[in-house]
Formats: structure tokens, C-alpha cells, sequence
């Protein structure tokens, strides 16, 4: 699934680890789900979009 | 089942596994004493001192699964697929075997090594499933 991860995360100035620090999760998989080769549970996709203050559906396309 | 010493969870595991794995060879070492110098004589009370090194390795089942449920999705899936190739792997390979064995003279391949092929074949697994999600 395609998401906007590494652009809101550059955005913002984090690093992979950062952001996996603030959603509780590692860096490894931040790198994953950025990539589209791991698709997030729906509860880490919420605190994903917490994370960012956004929407989910502003992060992730599910038809990407 | 390696795991990343930074992580309090992981140090935890590593702390447990270690001590796991020291309780193995000692019990293991005792087992094979006991009933390579002492007249045991029952069976039962054989076979018992012979499984019983089974018992500190259980315990380092029991820290891995500890260790798994504070892992984060994505390592618990690679885990997950990794283990479940090498189970699927060691299986199919030990019904293959055993049909060869079957119709040939192929020498016989004690129990004692599954465990150890899972064990490597899950590592091996883990190596491709993280390079497929990279």
C-alpha cells in the first residue's frame, strides 16, 4: 500500500528511528511500511496519523 | 532468534536465553553421567534422567515467547513467516527422507536433530523474509 511516510517524516526533519521512537514501533519497521512492503495493522496506522496530526487516509492510499 | 541488546527486552531475553542454555549443558552433562556411571536400572527412572535437559531448553522457549509478545508487528511477522518456512522446510524434508528411506538403504537420522534444523532453518528463513520487506 502506498503512503506518504518518508515525505511527512522529511517534512518534519525526523529520522526513521524517531518516528519508530514516537509510534512505539522500530525502525525497521518504519522502513518497512515506507517502502509499501509492510502494510501496517489498522491501530499503527491510527497512531501513525496521530503521530503525523493527520487523517489516515491523508497517509495512506489503499489503491496505490 | 537473535536479538537487539539495546532494547531492555531484548537484553532481558538475551539474560534468560544465556541462562536457559547454561541450565541445558549442565543438566545434560549430569544426564549423561548419571546414566553412563550409575546402575540405574528401571527404564522409566532412564528415560526420565535422559529427557530431563529438555526441561531447561523449554524454559528458553518459554523467554523467546516472552520476548516475542514485546516485539512490534513487523518483527513478530517476520518471525512468524521465518519460523513457519522452517517448520514447513524440516518436514517436508523428514517425510521426503523417510519415503526414501522407505525404498532404499539410506541410514537412519535420529530425532535429536529436528530441533536443532528448526532452529538453524529459522534463522536462515529470517535472513530472506527481512530482505524481502527492505
Amino acid at each position: 500500500m502506498k503512503n506518504r511516510i518518508k515525505v511527512l517524516r522529511a517534512e518534519r526533519g525526523w529520522s526513521q528511528a524517531e518516528l519508530g521512537e514516537r509510534a512505539g514501533v522500530s525502525r525497521q519497521a518504519i522502513n518497512a511500511v515506507e517502502t509499501g512492503k509492510f502494510d501496517p495493522s489498522l491501530p499503527l496506522a491510527f497512531t501513525l496519523a496521530d503521530v503525523f496530526g493527520l487523517r489516515i487516509e491523508d497517509i495512506f492510499d489503499p489503491k496505490g | 532468534m537473535t536479538a537487539d541488546t539495546c532494547n531492555p527486552h531484548a537484553r532481558r531475553y538475551t539474560i534468560h536465553l544465556a541462562a536457559a542454555m547454561t541450565g541445558y549443558c549442565l543438566v545434560l552433562f549430569a544426564s549423561v553421567w548419571a546414566l553412563r556411571n550409575l546402575a540405574i536400572d528401571p527404564q522409566a527412572v532412564r528415560a526420565v534422567i535422559a529427557v530431563a535437559p529438555v526441561l531447561p531448553a523449554l524454559y528458553g522457549l518459554h523467554a523467546f515467547l516472552t520476548f516475542y509478545r514485546t516485539m512490534d508487528e513487523y518483527h513478530r511477522q517476520v518471525i512468524a513467516e521465518a519460523t513457519l518456512i522452517s517448520v514447513g522446510v524440516v518436514g517436508f524434508l523428514s517425510l521426503a527422507y523417510g519415503f526414501a528411506q522407505g525404498a532404499t538403504d539410506l541410514p537412519q537420522i535420529g530425532l535429536i536433530w529436528v530441533m536443532p534444523a528448526l532452529v538453524i532453518g529459522q534463522g536462515v528463513a529470517g535472513c530472506f523474509v527481512r530482505r524481502r520487506y527492505q
